[in-house]
């Protein structure tokens, strides 16, 4: 139990995001079952300060939203933390007994989960983001997490020792609990590298599989219902879940692993779609299709595999590492417009959007093959563009 | 030898031009003047391209025909220059347009994938 946790308490934090590394993770645990004991061995291993903040605890102050008057006090000023002077290389931020933060705090929390802004200030991409809340009933002043701020998070349920594992844990590790150090620097450099071909691919799945299941896309529970406090689908946590799925390759996590994982940010019913379409559609690697190790021929009657696949090569195509080759970016765009002809000879309205990735990044000339593409979709461009107008 | 764009606008003000693709057009100069045909020969024989690359000078009839590798924003200039009966266009330019008719379309379009 433990392994599987700290696998994901790793995957989370060794995860890069738009704004910097890690996803924010909201464990649900009873009082007393170590939470903070163990992030504080994880902070330990990976080399990285943990400031834990307790709203219950530490007040309002901490929070960076306590107003001060400036020293000619003609204005209000917001002064960053006293804790965010340790996180200037990096660190973690252990929100702990998140449920007892009051309506007021949360607002605040909100901008420190997603955004890692406290106060007016930004705490920097190294700063990683990890909560822990009692189940409302058994929190002291306990409150329930609004809707937004449940939305932030992905969820997971600590589940508590049994009495075997706990014996064993007392009669073995309790005063020297193992800790495998790693260097948080190398293991960024590590994933960074190994990031972008699943990326492409997860992002060409999951906008598959958003199309073929539009409804998925935003599903919020209603007000009061117990699960808006938990994972449920929003634009937001789709996003935070494919990065999740990726993260489930890159740190060789198991199905079932990962998968927790993803279903931490979209809920347990969203995630077994998924993964039934992933396997229904048994997706190629971008690399393979464009390398022509795997010789992709496009269906009629698989239109939703054609999608996922032209666009997640249009992804990787796209991606960092590719565009650092000029020439290697050229000839793999060359080979997939070769594809999106081909596919848009019969599904016209299936390929704008892997040929807008590449329009995008001005790969359209690449070859004669992507001029005439370009011609083909050029009335439905018109009519997009068109209909916007209206 | 450096003949300027705005120099040879001004020349090819009488002129037919025909746009061979986003980045050159030939233009056939009728009445040129003296000092015209005296650069553009001395541009020849220099062998350098300069602003419009001569590929042909009729001293006796004073009629000069050039390449000119200009690019999209010039020859838009031009557009605005010349009438439309004195400009023809090659097919590859009106194929190329389409292109980057449809890309800047597409580049205006939100983007698609959700992230």
């Amino acid at each position: 139990m433990a392994t599987n946790r700290n696998k994901l308490i790793h995957a989370a934090l060794f995860t890069p995001t738009s704004n910097g590394w890690g996803l924010p993770l909201l464990f649900w645990a009873s009082p007393g079952c170590g939470k903070s004991a163990i992030l504080e061995g994880v902070a330990k291993a990976v080399g990285l300060p943990l400031e834990v903040l307790s709203p219950g605890e530490r007040g309002e102050g901490a929070f960076g939203v306590t107003p001060v008057p400036s020293a000619d006090g003609t204005l209000m000023t917001y002064p960053a933390p006293d804790w965010t002077g340790n996180m200037a290389n990096g660190g973690i931020v252990f929100l702990d007994e998140l449920s007892t933060a009051p309506p007021a705090l949360q607002p605040p929390i909100l901008g420190l989960a997603l955004s890692k802004r406290i106060g007016g200030s930004y705490l920097g991409p190294r700063v990683r983001i990890i909560a822990a809340a009692n189940p409302t009933e058994e929190a002291a002043g306990g409150w329930d997490l609004a809707p937004p701020l449940a939305n932030r998070f992905g969820h997971l349920d600590w589940a508590m020792p049994d009495s075997e594992e706990w014996s064993d844990w007392l009669l073995g590790s309790i005063d020297d609990e193992e800790v495998t150090p790693i260097d948080a620097l190398k293991e960024e450099a590590r994933v960074m590298a190994a990031w972008d071909e699943p990326w492409a691919e997860t992002r060409g799945l999951i906008a598959a599989f958003i199309r073929s299941r539009p409804e998925l896309l935003h599903k919020q529970p209603s007000l009061g219902h117990p699960d808006s406090s938990r994972a449920w689908p929003s634009h937001r946590t789709w996003e935070m879940a494919a990065r999740a799925y990726t993260a489930g390759a890159v740190h060789g996590m198991s199905d079932r692993d990962r998968d927790e994982f993803v279903g931490s940010f979209i809920g347990m019913g969203a995630v077994s779609e998924l993964v039934s379409f992933a396997k229904k559609n048994d997706l190629p690697k971008p690399l393979d299709v464009l390398t022509g190790k795997v010789d992709f021929k496009h269906s009629n009657k698989r239109l939703d595999r054609t999608y996922a696949v032209m666009s997640s090569c249009a992804s990787y195509v796209t991606s960092k590492t590719v565009s650092e080759d000029s020439k290697r970016q050229k000839e793999l765009a060359a080979k997939l417009f070769e594809i999106i002809a081909e596919v848009a000879e019969e599904a016209i309205d299936l390929v704008y959007p892997a040929t807008k990735l590449l329009t995008d990044t001005d790969l359209y000339k690449v070859s004669p093959t992507a001029k005439a593409v370009m011609r083909k979709i050029l009335p439905v461009a018109q009519k997009i563009s068109g209909r916007k107008a209206r | 030898m450096k003949i300027s764009i705005g120099g040879l606008f001004q020349a090819l003000l009488g002129s037919s031009v025909t746009v061979l693709s986003a980045k050159s057009v030939d233009a056939v100069v009728e009445e040129a003047s003296d000092n015209e045909i005296a650069d553009w020969l001395g541009a020849m024989k220099a062998g350098k391209p300069t602003g419009g690359n001569p590929l042909n000078i009729n001293k006796q009839d004073k009629i000069v025909t050039l390449r000119l590798r200009i690019g999209r924003p010039a020859i838009r200039q031009l557009f605005k220059m010349l009438s439309k009966s004195q400009l023809d266009f090659h097919e590859e330019w009106l194929l190329d347009r389409e292109v980057d008719e449809a890309a800047e379309l597409i580049k205006a379009d939100d983007p698609l994938l959700p992230f």
